[in-house]
């Protein structure tokens, strides 16, 4: 009995040794290209800073209006973009050189997908950053008309906006990318609430003084005027 | 040169008709039926009395009245020559309305008085508004006579006006212009205007005419463009300004945007000149000046600190990206205050007006969203400016408004250092 036992617990050992030690190379090579790949990617940031501060880029991006484009999208430096973006792709070569070390049919396979998915997950991708940017104009844009038009729940509106407006894109982006099909009627019906929401606010709050006005009226209280009486031109 | 599709072939051929003016007044209207007979008549009046030698032509440029403007203008009758003339024969003066096209606007209209002024080959192109209630004939003459005298080629108004009226013009376009470009032109938003042929031909030249300018702001910016090209600019005074009471619905954040929105425009069209522009000079005024009572004005400072007060309260986001800690600290303090103590000084608003010109420079938003954005701020600055001169006489007030200039120019440095840096 204890000779089976042991017959058994030997091949076991002797098949996960040998499997680990055909694997142990692929491994070996996937953490040396990992480590390079990180010191590359660090380097190759550092190094694209630097040129990019040599060439001035920043200057640039000031002249032709690129970098308030980016501080309207809460990006303060379009040297700081660039550099993300020379430190992603290397970071996905890296990732890509890594699953080749460890399984080539796998990394080609991942490889193969991934391409075949990168349109839609571009697409998708520019939906949600258009709809970031246009609920940061739009939400600007209804906080600065509420305190004008004096709407004492301006920042709510605003949020509404702009909380509305994401939602949208998001689940629009998510469909495009097909995760979550039944997200994008939810959201249509997440956007109608809060614009119901939002157009009661307005309408109430904007009109509560009108309403006070109207009662005033009837009630045959005097009525202080609406204008502030300068003519401002 | 400007197109000349600007006007339909039957102006043109009126124009033709007519052949060649020596003057040619313009009015621009849009449902201005209550008040334009009256100024017809003050601008004929003005012409034949006047100008009983030149050959005149009076020019209503509408834009799409339907109300019964343009009946009023064909129908406004003549005067009582034997009131206006001792001797002399009149020579008619011809008047007409026209359709202007393009976008829909102030600047339209303006471009086809010019561009009809410009065929008849006219001297003196003077502009009224079809709004006024106080127009005279001596207006015309004020206006017209420095041109065809050729001792000017831009003739901007100089009103009286009550102390709390014309605060835009008061707070921030006569100091910010009278800043930038060295000229102290105390109406330079009037509204009347009277302007040379060469200065005529120079607006029509500049390709601003399918730009917001056509739509509003012109009147900045055709004082600016007169002063910035070199031609000589003078003021006439022209008594009181009434005219009929504005939309009192109207979006004064819209206006606050055309008049500043394109005083910002013009800051980059004409950065090379009011970069080398230190100080300012007096402008010649023509016309006797006389003091004109205007009635009393009931002003609510109260409704107008609330506003500031939303503005500090809800606006922050967008001031941070405009203004600098130390001034929105000083702006959160003022919201704290109440009656006397609620003072945006000279300083604080010049550093205001000036951060805004270099946030719009920078691009950092929308120009239109931020001017917007600055409507609490100003709404603070009339009533703390209202606050304090609330028992000044019109001399007073003239000399606040002339210590806000100085402000304004005293503060020219840091403008030019901070919209060179890029920097608020």
């Amino acid at each position: 009995m204890w000779q089976v036992v042991r017959q058994v617990l030997t091949q076991a050992w002797q098949q996960f040794a040998g499997q680990s030690l055909a694997v142990l190379p692929n491994v070996l090579a996937g953490l040396l290209f990992l480590v390079i790949g990180i010191a590359l990617t660090m380097v190759a940031g550092r190094i694209a800073k630097f040129l990019l501060r040599r060439s001035a880029v920043e200057r640039s991006a000031n002249r032709i209006g690129l970098t308030a484009w980016l501080e309207r999208a809460g990006i303060l430096s379009a040297t700081a973009v660039v550099v993300r973006l020379v430190q992603v792709v290397c970071a996905l070569m890296t990732a890509s050189l890594v699953l080749y070390a460890l399984d080539a049919a796998l990394a080609a396979d991942l490889t193969k997908r991934f391409f075949l998915y990168l349109p839609d997950l571009g697409i998708g991708v520019s939906i949600f950053v258009g709809g970031i940017l246009a609920s940061r104009v739009i939400g600007r844009r209804a906080l600065i008309g509420s305190v004008n038009r004096g709407l004492p729940a301006a920042r709510l509106l605003a949020a509404l906006a702009r909380g509305g407006i994401v939602v949208l894109s998001s689940a629009i982006a998510l469909d495009h990318v097909g995760i979550g099909h039944a997200i994008l009627p939810s959201a249509l019906l997440i956007i109608l609430g809060g614009a119901t929401l939002a157009s009661a606010l307005a309408i109430g709050l904007g009109s509560r003084e009108a309403v006070s006005r109207w009662i005033d009226e009837r009630l045959g209280h005097s009525v202080e005027p609406e204008s502030d009486g300068i003519e401002h031109w | 040169m400007s197109d000349p599709e600007v006007l339909a072939p039957a102006v043109l051929d009126r124009l033709a008709g007519i052949g060649k003016a020596d003057i040619v007044v313009g009015i621009p209207s849009f449902q201005n039926a209550a008040t334009i007979g009256h100024v017809v008549h003050a601008a004929q009046t003005g012409l034949a009395k006047y100008f009983p030698d030149l050959h005149c032509v009076i020019l209503n440029s509408d834009g799409g009245s339907s109300d019964d403007t343009a009946a009023v203008v064909a129908s406004a009758g003549g005067f009582d020559a034997s009131v206006v003339f001792v001797s002399n024969p009149v020579r008619p003066i011809h008047r007409f309305t026209v359709p202007y096209h393009g976008l829909p606007g102030k600047g339209s209209a303006f471009r086809t008085i010019f561009r009809a002024a410009d065929i008849l080959d006219a001297r003196a192109c003077a502009v009224v508004d079809a709004d006024l209630r106080s127009i005279t004939p001596e207006w015309i003459h004020l206006l017209v006579a420095p041109i065809v005298e050729e001792t000017a080629d831009f003739v901007a108004p100089y009103y009286h006006r009550h102390k709390f009226d014309g605060t835009i013009t008061n707070n921030v376009v006569y100091p910010i212009t009278r800043a930038l470009y060295g000229k102290r032109v105390r109406q330079p938003i009037g509204g009347e205007f009277g302007v040379s042929r060469a200065l005529v031909r120079h607006y029509l030249s500049l390709p601003v005419w399918e730009t917001d300018v056509a739509r509003f702001g012109v009147d900045i910016w055709m004082t600016t463009t007169a002063i910035c090209g070199g031609y000589r600019v003078c003021q006439a005074f022209l008594g009181a300004k009434l005219h009929d009471a504005k939309d009192p619905g109207a979006d004064l954040a819209g206006m606050l945007v055309q008049v500043l929105g394109t005083v910002f425009t013009l800051m980059e069209t004409h950065e090379d000149i009011w970069q080398r522009v230190h100080g300012s000079e007096p402008v010649p005024v023509v016309g006797f000046q006389y003091g004109v009572g205007l009635d009393p004005i009931r002003v609510d400072t109260g409704r107008m600190i609330d506003h500031y007060r939303r503005g500090v309260r809800d606006l922050d986001p967008i001031w941070r990206t405009v203004f600098e800690r130390p001034t929105l600290e000083r702006l959160r303090d003022l919201a704290t205050r109440t009656g006397a103590d609620f003072l945006i000084d000279d300083e604080l608003w010049a550093g205001l007006t000036y951060d805004l010109a270099v946030a719009c420079h920078r691009r950092v938003s929308e120009r239109a969203d931020l001017v917007r954005a600055a409507l609490p701020l100003y709404m603070g600055r009339v009533a703390s400016f209202v606050i304090e001169i609330a028992e000044a006489d019109a001399a007073a007030v003239e000399a606040r408004i002339e210590r806000l200039c100085i402000a304004f120019e005293a503060q020219k440095t840091t403008l030019r250092s901070n919209w060179a840096d890029g920097r608020r």
